[in-house]
């Protein structure tokens, strides 16, 4: 595998010297296109309406958002950037004034999330990502309890503030993922949400890196769909074994699973008779918590893995956050960012978390139907042949 | 150069700042150049493709439409703009003028890759075999967008990378 490695290298090598230098030849037949003219619209918004701030240097730092917003400022009349203020704040207001409406009419409670849950993707018009965000304010309005700062009832998050005026149930026996035994499937109280405890899993433990383990940020990658256009083998195993593997320096660098395929489920290219995957990941450290490694798939529990092939057998395809997980129950255990699998069957499942960084233990679902893997296996061909465009 | 970088560059290529083009141009130009010498067999030609190619991505660096695969999108402008002069350099010329130039040129590139045992051994491979090598090593695209690109299966396209650098590697030995 190495000697293709170094031949890839080689040939790359041999195509850089190959290629001619073209760029005088090019510049010179370039034409200057003045309907290009953005940062001239730009400079003469600035001058327009400075006190909006319009900072053109954040504006060109390379957001798609800015593009957008440039082509709106070049625009006609009904786009000027008063009248896209006025209609934003109008916009705004009006949502505020339903949502104060809505909160009024129902006490601030699970009940109402569970409808909301429920009738998430017809109210947000069925789009996928309507689902998620309906997931996402499921979740944190369950969290809220957890987050909720004594007197001031302060609420962290992006969307909660507005909730905060109305009181809510008394959710803070489930801090921390331990309910009462007896609560049977479905938390009291909490209808459509579920803890760890409940779903009969080994509690996580993760092995102890030595002081000099190289590890990655959990924040290193944004999770989307799209990244699994770059699945090359999607399959269900159980891990076998986990151990660390140095780089080249002889620091642990890597976690390493040995993994017994039970089924593919999709892939790419040769997988008949494929009895068994070794899969890298790199290590992605715990910040403050017990267990030193987030994410670590834990011996003895299956996972669906969407992987792609390294040179010396898989890795991960994204390892920053926790993998779709094989419940002893039959159910399937996934993050959120998979927001088109959300549908509104799905349980929003709430665990311990495993370091300050830890992003995902309130944000995980959880599937029992047998739709599950054709839904991610539709979801990951879709992927694939769109280009990443869904 | 990521996704996200060459979205950077493209914008100012939008704002006709040409060192946008350039940024690209300079990561760019060996992949481009080699994904339509693959197909020209003709060096010459391929340079002029390849400057069309860069004067057309400032042209129309306005329709590009983000996300990911960018180097997928690239080398399929590329390909299309060497198969449509290729096309058009079909009708101007008898083809066994072609064939002949081809030919000549071909001789010539031997003279010239024969010091290289790499090169002597790429020439061991069949045409499609070469074009994968190089849209997988150069376009650095998945199997799945050379699939796309050569309107052939994936497993198809994975099998014939393997084994033509198996190949490479055998011959090499």
């Amino acid at each position: 595998m190495r000697r293709i490695s170094r031949l890839e290298q080689e040939y790359r090598n041999l195509k850089r010297q190959a290629a001619p230098d073209l760029w005088s030849r090019i510049e010179e037949r370039l034409e200057e296109h003045p309907e290009r003219s953005v940062i001239r619209g730009e400079q003469r918004l600035e001058e327009e309406y400075p006190e909006r701030g319009l900072n053109l240097k954040q504006r060109h730092r390379g957001e798609k958002g800015n593009r957008k917003a440039a082509g709106l400022y070049k625009g006609k009349g009904i786009f000027r950037p008063r009248v896209v203020f006025g209609a934003a704040a109008s916009a705004a207001a009006i949502f505020l004034f339903m949502a104060a409406g809505s909160w009024y009419d129902e006490p601030r409670s699970l009940v109402r999330n569970e409808k909301i849950f429920g009738e998430g993707s017809e109210m947000l018009g069925g789009e996928a990502g309507a689902d998620w965000e309906t997931t996402a304010f499921v979740q944190e309005t369950y969290l809220a309890a957890e987050e909720i700062d004594g007197e001031n009832h302060q609420i962290k998050g992006e969307t909660a503030p507005q909730e905060t005026a109305c009181p809510g149930p008394d959710l803070s026996a489930y801090a921390g993922g331990n309910p009462p035994a007896s609560e049977g499937k479905k938390a009291e109280g909490a209808p459509g949400v579920l803890l760890y405890s409940q779903l009969e899993l080994a509690d996580y433990q993760s092995l102890s890196l030595p002081a000099q383990a190289v590890t990655v940020s959990e924040d290193a990658m944004y999770f989307s769909e799209e990244i699994l256009e770059d699945t090359e083998l999607l399959c269900v195993g159980t891990v076998a074994s986990v151990s660390l593997e140095p780089d080249d320096s002889g620091c642990p660098a890597f976690l390493v699973y040995e993994i017994p395929v039970d089924s593919v489920c999709y892939s790419e290219t040769y997988t008949t008779g494929l009895a068994y995957v070794q899969v890298k990941s790199p290590i992605v450290r715990a910040v403050g918590g017990h267990n030193q490694i987030l994410y670590q798939m834990q011996v003895g529990a299956s996972y669906v893995l969407s992987l792609r092939s390294a040179d010396d057998g898989w890795e991960l395809l994204f390892p920053y956050a926790p993998q779709i997980q094989v419940t002893p129950g039959g159910g399937y255990l996934f993050h959120s960012g998979y927001g088109s699998l959300a549908d509104d069957s799905a349980f929003v499942v709430v665990g311990q978390q495993e370091g300050d960084n830890d992003f995902y233990y309130d944000r995980m679902l959880l599937r029992e139907d047998g739709d599950f893997l054709s839904d991610l296996i539709s979801l990951v061909m879709n992927q694939s042949s769109n280009g990443g465009k869904g | 150069m990521n996704d996200q970088q060459f979205e950077g560059n493209i914008r100012r290529i939008c704002q006709n700042d040409k060192d946008g083009l350039k940024n690209i141009y300079e990561d760019y130009c060996p992949m481009i150049f080699s994904a339509v010498f693959d197909i020209l067999k003709n060096r010459e030609d391929a340079e002029d493709v390849t400057s069309e190619f860069f004067i057309r991505l400032w042209n129309i660096a306005d329709t590009y439409r983000g996300g990911r695969g960018h180097r997928g999108w690239l080398i399929t402008v590329a390909r299309n703009m060497a198969v449509d002069y290729a096309r058009k350099k079909s009708r101007e010329l008898p083809a066994g003028e072609i064939r002949e130039d081809r030919q000549e040129k071909s001789s010539a590139e031997d003279r010239v890759l024969c010091k290289l045992s790499l090169e002597q051994a790429l020439m061991t491979l069949k045409e499609e075999e070469r074009q994968i090598v190089n849209l997988k090593i150069m376009g650095e695209l998945t199997f799945r967008e050379i699939a796309r690109i050569l309107k052939k299966p994936p497993g198809t396209v994975a099998w014939r990378y393997r084994t033509a650098m198996e190949k490479l590697k055998e011959v090499r030995l």
